[in-house]
């Protein structure tokens, strides 16, 4: 008998990290589409299909006070600095893009401390990515080619299909007045036949108002996060940080897997990061915890519908780190008293409805037009893989620019496309500024 | 030579779908040495499976039986200088063949195990057909077969049956490159297995095409794992007719699946800029085309959303390349996030040059015409 290597086996059941989606696939040499999984059927993104490129990206170091330790020093460290502080004074936070065994283990170290667990992002999973052909109406606030592309088969079998704000020649748009986003046009299409599908980001603050209408109205909805696990975060009662923190009262954050988050990264008196990769995170940071990344670990995910996704790596070291830090075991069992079963069976759905919870918009700037960005796991990552930016064919020929020519917005030197947009608007998938949201630049034609 | 083969080994021959000649042939392969590794999908349960490498008999039987919910194409786990046999439905032994000429292993090391094949299923969809044709929960089906144009479930409740034309007329069945395909014995491999022309026996109805083929067989038989007689003409007969039904079928499909038969010029071109303005650009069907072997592919670098054609040159590169290279395995349209009809796009696009030029791909290691034409110029 021959005895030999099962090769194949190398290929791990992973989920994307991408976007609230969380396609199934298999991660090995290559990418591997998983065609069993019901929500996307093997089909993956571009994200999702350079998923190795995002995994091949520099690891982060454990570090204390930006010297290089041992994964032990660095836990223990952790543990010692942690001491004394408590209540509002400690903050734990999370983009998300974690296990549920890692946020629930997070939610206990909090506890620990009575502290709050934060993240960003919006719980809400009531219907499938399927259910979404059975609507007669779909009300889009964001750009199902780009942002959220394993959605935009799905639309495409609809009747009616409405974007809000962008033009595009594809679907029926309904163009919004930033200095007075009222919504009316699509609030008059909200009925039990209508869909709305929104995106809950940093970037989509204009919508949130719109939002906040369909969750009141008798149309349903389904939230798309950038980040991968905020509904299994909303389960666990984790608070947005994005209106109710004041980061300037909180003397000591403990960040796990952080780089989504967007904005300025705070400075407390004391910050521990735990994080696969570098970061603006890690470089901050006072004690830095390397762990796996995502493809790595064994655990699950609730993603947008409320399924429940299998990952299936080896690695438990994100769970057994904080559950070394915080000195407990039951993370395994929070887990599934959170999800409310005995065990954990793949592609199973639970529900969940969060509070809905509005977001400030202002206008930033003086300029003559609308920088509007459409999101996308690039831009998320922090990998801008476009070099452009739209303009209307209007604003092309007003702004007397031809093939080879570039702009200037800001302090940025871009390519455009025309593009079939509304005048007076800039369609963006790059992040050009840290600004939020519409805003208002001016674009200076530098004659290439 | 075509004959009736059964694994001697009673376990193997009862749980292999038609006799267990596939799986006790691999054994003996790998325990004589005539190859380093077999390539096989190892089951998950009956919609999942994965592929892998190996040379462990053990593991080998684990991977016993039909698999007709797992559409995979196994052609990208063959390793440059590694002997290797694989079972190979017919766009498997295709794909091999494509890649070989692309200089991606040599075709002498490996040994297609061919599979007669009537076509897979969507995993998704085939839940859906369980569910709502057989009333049966999907997770507890133990067993799918294809026999006599039924398909078979078998569950802890027992055998069900329902003809896949039932199935299939309520827009649900096998994928549509498998309804269009009409290559289903596949004679471009090494030898053919399969149940076709098998009557009332445990056995599998192999025909060797070649003489890698006939060492195979002649190897299983030689160590003692494999028993046979020949074939009879009545079973000959039978598996013919089966196989004349099923191109009968295809071309039936073929016509029924085609939108856009009846359009004029440039209802077409609105037809083709609709479907592809729909890509992201995620360049998936380029990944798991089997003949696409380009690392820097010029399709891929020519995949610039800047330039803002109607139809992005990365698709109309393809278009071309493939017109003398698509093997029709729909890899390609499975992987689609937006659903783009793509295998029937491709056939439409070679078929009728194909036909000029005698040229069907992947049925032999002839060179691609239009490669032929630009190793003439160069």
């Amino acid at each position: 008998m021959i005895f030999g290597d099962v090769k194949g086996d190398s290929m791990i059941e992973s989920v994307c990290i991408g976007c609230s989606i969380g396609c199934s696939l298999y991660v090995g040499d290559r990418i591997f589409h998983r065609k069993n999984a019901p929500h996307n059927e093997g089909k993956l993104c571009k994200f999702g299909m350079d998923l190795l490129k995002y995994y091949s990206r520099e690891k982060a170091e454990c570090k204390v006070d930006g010297k290089n330790v041992e994964l032990n020093e660095a836990i223990n460290e952790a543990k010692k600095r942690l001491e004394g502080y408590s209540g509002d004074e400690i903050l734990f936070l999370t983009s998300c893009t974690a296990t549920n065994e890692e946020l629930a283990a997070l939610k206990l170290l909090a506890e620990k401390f009575d502290a709050k667990c934060c993240f960003y992002g919006y719980g809400n999973a009531l219907f499938s990515l399927k259910d979404i052909e059975n609507f007669g109406r779909v009300i889009l606030t964001f750009d199902p080619f780009v942002s959220y592309p394993l959605v935009a088969r799905r639309v495409l079998k609809v009747k009616e299909v409405y974007e809000v704000g962008f033009v595009d020649g594809r679907v029926n748009s309904i163009i919004l007045n930033p200095e007075n986003p009222n919504f009316d046009d699509a609030l008059a299409l909200l009925d039990e036949n209508t869909i709305a599908l929104a995106e809950y980001s940093p970037l989509s603050t204009v919508y949130t108002p719109f939002l906040k209408e369909v969750v009141k109205s008798n149309a349903k909805a389904i939230v798309f996060n950038p980040t991968l696990n905020a509904n299994f975060a909303a389960m666990l009662g984790f608070e947005s940080f994005e209106n109710k923190i004041d980061f300037d009262k909180v003397k000591a954050i403990y960040a796990l897997e952080p780089e989504l988050i967007n904005g300025a990264i705070p400075s407390p008196e004391l910050l521990i990061v735990q994080s696969a990769f570098s970061n603006g995170w890690c470089d901050k940071a006072d004690v830095v915890i390397q762990s796996d990344s995502f493809h790595q670990k064994r655990g699950s995910v609730v993603n947008a519908e409320g399924r429940i996704l299998i990952n299936n790596g080896k690695s438990e070291q994100g769970v057994e780190i904080l559950e070394k830090i915080g000195g407990f075991e039951q993370t395994a069992s929070k887990v599934l008293e959170t999800l409310n079963v005995n065990t954990i069976k793949e592609f199973s759905t639970v529900e969940i409805t969060e509070e809905f919870r509005e977001k400030e918009f202002k206008l930033k700037g003086e300029g003559k037009y609308y920088l509007t960005t459409k999101s996308n796991p690039f831009l998320w990552k922090g990998i801008d893989h476009k070099n452009f930016v739209e303009l209307s064919v209007e604003d092309v020929k007003e702004l007397g620019l031809s093939r080879t020519d570039r702009i200037k917005i800001g302090d940025k030197e871009l390519c455009y496309k025309p593009s079939n947009i509304q005048k007076g608007y800039i369609v963006s998938e790059i992040l050009i500024s840290q600004l939020k949201g519409l805003t208002r630049v001016d674009i200076s034609n530098l004659h290439y | 030579m075509k004959v009736l083969a059964w694994a001697k080994d009673e376990e193997i021959r009862a749980k292999g779908s038609s006799g267990g000649f596939v799986t006790a042939a691999m054994i003996a392969a790998l325990e004589k040495g005539l190859v380093d590794e077999v390539v096989l999908v190892k089951k998950k349960n009956a919609y999942e499976g994965v592929p892998i490498t190996t040379n462990n008999v053990e593991v080998v039987k684990e991977c016993i039986g039909s698999m007709h919910f797992v559409p995979l194409n196994l052609s990208y786990f063959i390793k440059s200088g590694v002997k290797t046999a694989l079972p190979t439905k017919p766009c498997d032994a295709r794909a091999i063949i494509e890649r070989a000429k692309r200089n991606q292993f040599n075709i002498d090391d490996v040994y297609m195990v061919g599979l007669n094949c009537g076509g897979t299923f969507n995993p998704v969809l085939a839940r859906e057909v369980v569910l709502s044709f057989f009333e049966i929960e999907p997770e507890t089906v133990i067993k799918e077969e294809i026999l006599k144009g039924k398909l078979i479930i078998e569950s802890k409740e027992g055998k069900k049956s329902v003809k896949i034309d039932e199935i299939e007329e309520e827009g649900y069945g096998r994928r549509n490159a498998c309804k269009i395909c009409d290559v289903n014995i596949p004679h471009m491999a090494d030898l053919a297995c399969g149940n076709w022309g098998v009557l009332n026996e445990k056995a599998t109805f192999v025909e060797v095409f070649t003489d890698k083929g006939k060492e195979f067989f002649e190897n299983a038989v030689d160590a003692g794992y494999v028993e046979f007689r020949e074939a009879k003409k009545e079973e000959i007969e039978i598996r013919e007719k089966i196989d004349k039904a099923m191109i009968k079928l295809a071309k039936k499909w073929r016509e029924k699946l085609d939108e856009i038969n009846d359009l004029d010029r440039r209802e077409r071109l609105d037809y083709y800029i609709r479907m592809f303005e729909k890509c992201i650009g995620c360049n998936a069907c380029k990944e798991v085309c089997p003949p696409c072997v380009c690392e820097e592919a010029k399709c891929v670098s020519m995949n610039d959303e800047m330039a803002g054609y109607k139809i992005p040159l990365y698709n109309l590169v393809r278009l071309l390349h493939l017109m003398d290279s698509c093997i029709g395995c729909g890899q390609c349209e499975d992987v689609c996030p937006v659903d783009i009809p793509l295998t029937l796009i491709h056939k439409r696009f070679s078929e009728r040059i194909l036909r000029k030029l005698d040229y069907i791909p992947g049925i032999d290691m002839r060179t691609p015409p239009f490669q032929e034409t630009k190793i003439l110029f160069d």
